[in-house]
């Protein structure tokens, strides 16, 4: 281990170099989710982020008031920023591994509502539980 | 079947969300823009279940080990539950008549339509003898199949161009799968072995948007778009001209370019440098080794794997050959040499003759 | 089974050989042909003992031009110095060169950073084009230029175009350029021997030669 750690480890230089560009596209695609209802989308994966240009989307951003914990094919986390609006989505796998994380400017996500067929199912196996519950059965 | 892939999904309990999720993930790992996960999600939501059949020749499964081991369940899940695989002579639990049985009437029902992934070389030597399964030679096989294939998907070097059992001598005659299909469209997803998300990113995106953009090999550009010495990490050290010269020097702790050390990354395109290996863990440059080419055709036939890029590749007795050369030259140079001066000869007797005292006369030849 | 991938495995491998093989063999011609001409013997009475040494001596005195010459050639001899310095930086600097060096010889020593290298690069080229301009305008060098000359030049100009080309990945995939690269670097082997180019090796013999035998004459050189 002692060797191990001798070895430098050369950081990459790191100025906030996108956030700032980010910021403005963030700005625009709420005015037009204000004007037309448009939703926006940013792949923060697809850009190369140093730790300061997150720092400084955290700062500006700031936490809003919904934190969402997506359970299914591994946890997703979905926080509304303290910009209403604009939401942090991070998706990962059953193992934990990061598989996505974007920005969405929308009014909610669109993972978020519960999907039509989905509740039809849901209610299907209501109405079963129901039906055994009057029969007796538990 | 006339299930769709949603359908499949909601058949294993998933929901919608984990079918959302799935596209997101799959949008971002194809580095598509994030709007085309909404089309993604349509797309797949109306898509029919594809019937996928899978077939080895001359492979090591390499391939198959790792496509197993896509970066996270999500995508196999999508793989071997929600895409009915069926045919995989390694995969299934059938085996000999029964397997052969299952693998014809899947066909027999998706004649046309299936998506047909070939891994492994085809040998051709020997009438095909060097490769038979159930009676039949790969490349027989191979041709029947095909026919009844919507695309072709050459996963693995050696499909895609041949590979190990196509590198010199090539005893069995083993050619790629593009050499004997010419008339439906191949994807060729190469690689020694491919990285997994790649494999199966591919085929999400076949079934989502059809045929990707392909670069002159055939590979995704999506993929196989830029060379791993264009995202390599060690690249500032190349800029600088900072290599490690052998595995254990200096350099090779601090980390430097490995370019001296055969690193073959400058002519390589593949997505190691991004996508790497093993969830994301790490990739070859990142654990102090060169990049071999594995994705390039014919990287088993470029000099070595330790040779520096620049170097020849040629095995050739250098001093011996270098040194004939010299010595024939300079028996060519004596003889040119004799030659003239014999015309010297001539010419100083018959100037001899003219002038009875000849001037010393000097030559210089060039000043 | 890959037309570009052969382009530069040809490069890398025949084609490589083929053009070593021809650069050493006609370097021994040619200079085995220039050394063993009969020189008839100067029956003067020699001005200076160890002639010889002053023709040493003369390889470097005429690396720059004599006062009198300086006003009328001195600008283009710097040109060309600063071509000559350039390109010996990029033939021995670049770290691919000196591994293709090493491979073949065995020698080897430290390289340059590529920005130092693609700098020199630049320079070269941009003071080959100038060389270029002032050959085909001067009355006299015009006159004195040949079909070597140009082919020479172009053989020259060449390789360093295609290997920052190949560098800055302009113009086609690196691959095709690299192997493009190789072959231009390779023509320029072969060639050199039998052409004006072979200075690179004689310059050192005739300017020996010359100044000996003046200074044997009590000329200066
Ligand atoms: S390690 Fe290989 S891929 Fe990375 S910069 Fe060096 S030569 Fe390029
Ligand atoms: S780094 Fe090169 S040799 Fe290694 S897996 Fe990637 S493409 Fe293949």
């Amino acid at each position: 281990m002692k060797i191990l750690d001798t070895i430098p480890i050369r950081p990459a230089p790191s100025p906030a170099a996108n956030a700032p560009a980010l910021l403005q596209e963030i700005a625009a695609a709420l005015d037009a989710l204000l004007l037309s209802r448009q939703r926006h989308c940013i792949d923060l994966g697809s850009l190369p982020l140093s730790p300061a240009d997150r720092d400084m989307l955290r700062e500006a951003l700031g936490t809003g008031e919904i934190h969402m914990e997506l359970t299914t094919l591994g946890n997703s986390r979905i926080e509304e920023t303290g910009v209403p609006g604009v939401w942090w989505v991070r998706h990962s796998s059953e193992d934990g591994i990061l598989l996505t994380e974007s920005l969405e400017v929308c009014h909610v996500p669109e993972i978020v509502p519960a999907d039509t067929t989905d509740i039809a199912i849901g209610l299907q196996r209501l109405r079963q539980r129901i039906a055994v519950r009057a029969s007796g059965g538990q | 079947m006339d299930e769709t892939i949603l359908d499949a999904f909601r058949q294993n309990g998933l929901s919608r969300r984990a079918f959302l999720k799935f596209c997101a993930a799959t949008t971002s790992l194809l580095a598509l823009p994030p709007a085309a996960a909404a089309a993604m999600a349509e797309k797949l939501a109306g898509t029919l279940r594809p019937t996928v059949i899978y077939l080895s020749y001359q492979e090591c499964t390499g391939c198959l080990e790792s496509m197993t081991r896509s970066f996270s369940p999500t995508i196999e899940h999508l793989m071997f539950n929600n895409i009915s695989l069926a045919f995989n002579d390694t995969l299934q639990a059938a085996a000999g008549e029964a397997a052969e049985a299952a693998r014809k009437e899947a066909m027999r029902k998706a004649w046309g339509k299936y998506i047909l992934i070939v891994d492994g070389a085809v040998p051709m030597g020997g009438g095909g003898a060097y490769c038979v399964a159930a009676g039949q030679s790969a490349v027989d096989d191979l041709r029947h199949a095909a026919q009844g294939a919507a695309a072709i998907i050459a996963v693995g070097t050696c499909a895609a161009f041949g590979g190990v059992p196509y590198a010199a001598p090539n005893p069995t005659g083993a050619v790629p799968v593009s050499e004997i299909i010419r008339d439906r469209p191949i994807i060729n997803v190469s690689g020694c072995p491919p990285i997994p998300e790649v494999m199966t990113g591919v085929i999400v995106y076949y079934l989502s948007f059809g045929m990707p953009a392909l670069d002159r090999q055939g590979r995704p550009v999506a993929f196989y778009g830029n060379t791993i010495h264009d995202r390599c990490y060690r690249r500032p050290f190349y800029d600088e001209g900072r290599f490690a010269h052998t595995f254990d020097d200096e350099g090779a702790r601090n980390g430097w370019c490995l370019y001296e050390l055969g690193c073959k990354g400058p002519v390589t395109y593949n997505a190691c440098a991004t996508l790497k290996w093993n969830q994301g863990t790490s990739f070859p440059i990142q654990s102090g080794h060169g990049c071999l080419g594995c994705s390039e055709p014919d990287f088993w036939d470029k000099g070595g794997f330790y040779r520096p890029l620049p170097a020849a590749t040629g095995h050739w007795p250098r001093g011996e050959v270098l040194g004939g050369a010299a010595l024939g030259g300079a028996v060519v140079g004596v003889g040119a040499a004799a030659l003239a001066r014999s015309r010297q000869q001539a010419a100083a007797a018959k100037s001899a003759k003219e002038v009875s005292h000849p001037p010393p006369k000097e030559d210089s030849h060039e000043h | 089974m890959s037309t570009e991938a052969d382009l530069l495995d040809f490069a890398r491998g025949p084609a490589l050989e083929a053009a070593l093989v021809i650069l050493v063999f006609g370097m021994f011609w040619r200079l085995v042909a220039v050394l063993a001409l009969r020189r008839s013997r100067d029956l003067s009475e020699p001005r200076v003992r160890h002639a010889w040494l002053w023709g040493v001596r003369t390889i470097f005195t005429r690396m720059w031009p004599r006062r009198e010459f300086r006003p009328r050639i001195l600008h283009w001899e710097a040109v060309s110095y600063l071509f000559h310095f350039a390109l010996a930086v990029v033939i021995v600097g670049l770290v691919p060169h000196i591994l293709l060096i090493r491979d073949i010889t065995g020698l080897s020593w430290p390289g340059l950073p590529t920005g130092v290298i693609t700098f020199a690069a630049g320079v070269a080229l941009i003071s080959l084009l100038a060389l270029l301009a002032h050959r085909a305008t001067h009355p006299v060098l015009r006159r004195i230029s040949n079909f070597d000359d140009y082919f020479s030049w172009l053989l020259v100009f060449a390789p360093l175009l295609t290997g920052l080309m190949a560098y800055y990945h302009l113009g086609g995939p690196y691959e095709d350029l690299l192997a493009v690269h190789m072959l231009s670097a390779e023509l320029l082997l072969a060639w050199l021997p039998f052409s004006k180019l072979a200075h690179t090796v004689l310059f050192l013999f005739s300017r020996g030669v010359t100044g000996t035998i003046y200074s044997r004459r009590g000329a200066q050189t």
